[in-house]
This record gives structure tokens, sequence and C-alpha cells, in this order.
């Protein structure tokens, strides 16, 4: 299963008790995350250190590790679209999938893959309200702020149209 | 010693078939090692850690407003 991870994913990852470190290390997953999340991190390593309490090697140790597993989506396969055309999609995809509280989405900014690339509609809010997406391949699969559990509840044959 | 029944795709099957001088149970043990070892690091790592909910909120806003506007500069 491919799955692309918001910061927050990750940043709760180095929490003690973390069950998005369990799921970040699930050998049977693929994630993704784009470019600048990877950069921001980087850029924020000092801070977030700070906040978790460990040494530089132990930072570093655990961080490296898990964004390891996380392939970037450099910027070349990310096409930017403004809020403004998220309803357009929103349409589409709310024919396509009866998912609860979808309609809660619109002018968030969200993100999704389709094929290669990942889409992102940027709006006003910069806190994107989704965890994760699963992608596959060739379609747009499903962009909802669902819990872990309930993901991975779900296999990609249950989410085919 | 414990005994595992792995289950593996036919392709790999083939593949491994093509090579009976290989000990193949001795690459899943070590393997095996290797992902639990990191695994076990790992957590010995994280159980230091004082990071809490309210913190990863924080972070994340902070950088979620960064990348956000790393994409907003692309629109404008």
């Amino acid at each position: 299963m491919r799955l692309v991870v918001d910061t927050s994913i990750i940043i709760s990852s180095l929490m003690k008790d973390s069950e998005s470190r369990r799921l970040m290390l699930l050998p049977d997953l693929d994630l993704f995350t784009p470019e600048y999340v990877h950069v921001e991190i980087e850029r924020h390593a000092g801070k977030i250190m700070g906040y978790t309490g460990l040494s530089d090697n132990e930072y570093n140790l655990l961080m490296g590790n898990l964004l390891s597993h996380v392939n970037v989506i450099h910027f070349d396969h990310v096409e930017i679209l403004p809020g403004s055309g998220f309803l357009e999609y929103l349409h589409v995809w709310d024919q396509s999938w009866s998912i609860p509280n979808f309609r809660e989405l619109s002018y968030r900014p969200i993100c999704y893959i389709q094929g290669l690339s990942l889409y992102l509609v940027v709006g006003p809010d910069p806190i994107f309200s989704m965890r994760f997406i699963l992608i596959s391949s060739s379609t747009i699969r499903i962009t909802v702020p669902l819990d872990i559990p309930i993901l991975l509840d779900i296999s990609e044959e249950e989410l085919s149209p | 010693m414990v005994s595992m029944t792995l289950s593996i795709p036919e392709d790999l099957h083939i593949l491994i078939k093509k090579h009976s001088e290989i000990k193949w149970s001795e690459i899943a043990r070590r393997a095996l090692w290797d992902y639990a070892r990191k695994l076990q690091l790992l957590d010995d790592i994280a159980l230091k850690s004082v990071l809490t909910e309210e913190d990863v909120n924080e972070i994340h806003k902070e950088l979620k407003k960064a990348v956000h506007s790393h994409y907003r500069e692309h629109i404008e």
C-alpha cells in the first residue's frame, strides 16, 4: 500500500509511545511525502530536537531512520493548484467515493497523487486537514483525514470505485 | 528454536530455486535480526523522548506554515 504521510505523523513518531512510528516502520508500506516537508524538517531540526529532549545523536538516528522509510516526492512531480479549483475535484471525488464528512474538507489545503504526480490544492489555511492519502499508480484513491486504524483496516480493493 | 513459515511471491520463488547453494533460511534469519534490532534500537531511543501531543501540534503547525508558504510562492 502506498501512502502520503503528513508532517504530524512524522513528528509524532518521535513520541515515546507512538502508533505513528509503528506504522511508519511497517515494511510493506510505501510512504511518500513532498520534498518541502523534508526540507522544513531539516531546517527545524534544532527546535524539534529541543522538544524531544534527545541528544544530537539520538535525534539523528531516530529521525534519520524514520525518514529513510519515506520516499521524497520531488517538486518536479508536484503540481500546485489554487484552492479555488478544489471544488471541481471535490465534485468528482464526491461521486466516486461515499466518504463521511468529505465536504468538511472544502477549501482546506489538500494534496493527492495521480499517476506519478502529486497534486497539491493550496487554500488559505496552512494546516492541511488530511493525515494520510492512499494512492495508487493510476487513479486517485482517497484523500480524507482518516485515523490510522481505520485506514489500515481498508484494503485497496475495497476502496476501488 | 522456533520454526516460521513464510509466504513468498511466485517470481521470487523462481529466482530462489536457481540458487540452491544458498541457505535461504539463513538469509531470512539475518534479515529478521537486522529489522528487529533496528526496531528495538529506535524504541529504546524513543523511550527517552519527552515530546508531547501538544508539542507535536505546535511543531506540525509551524512546519505546515513553512511548507505552505513554499507552495503559495509557486501559485503567486
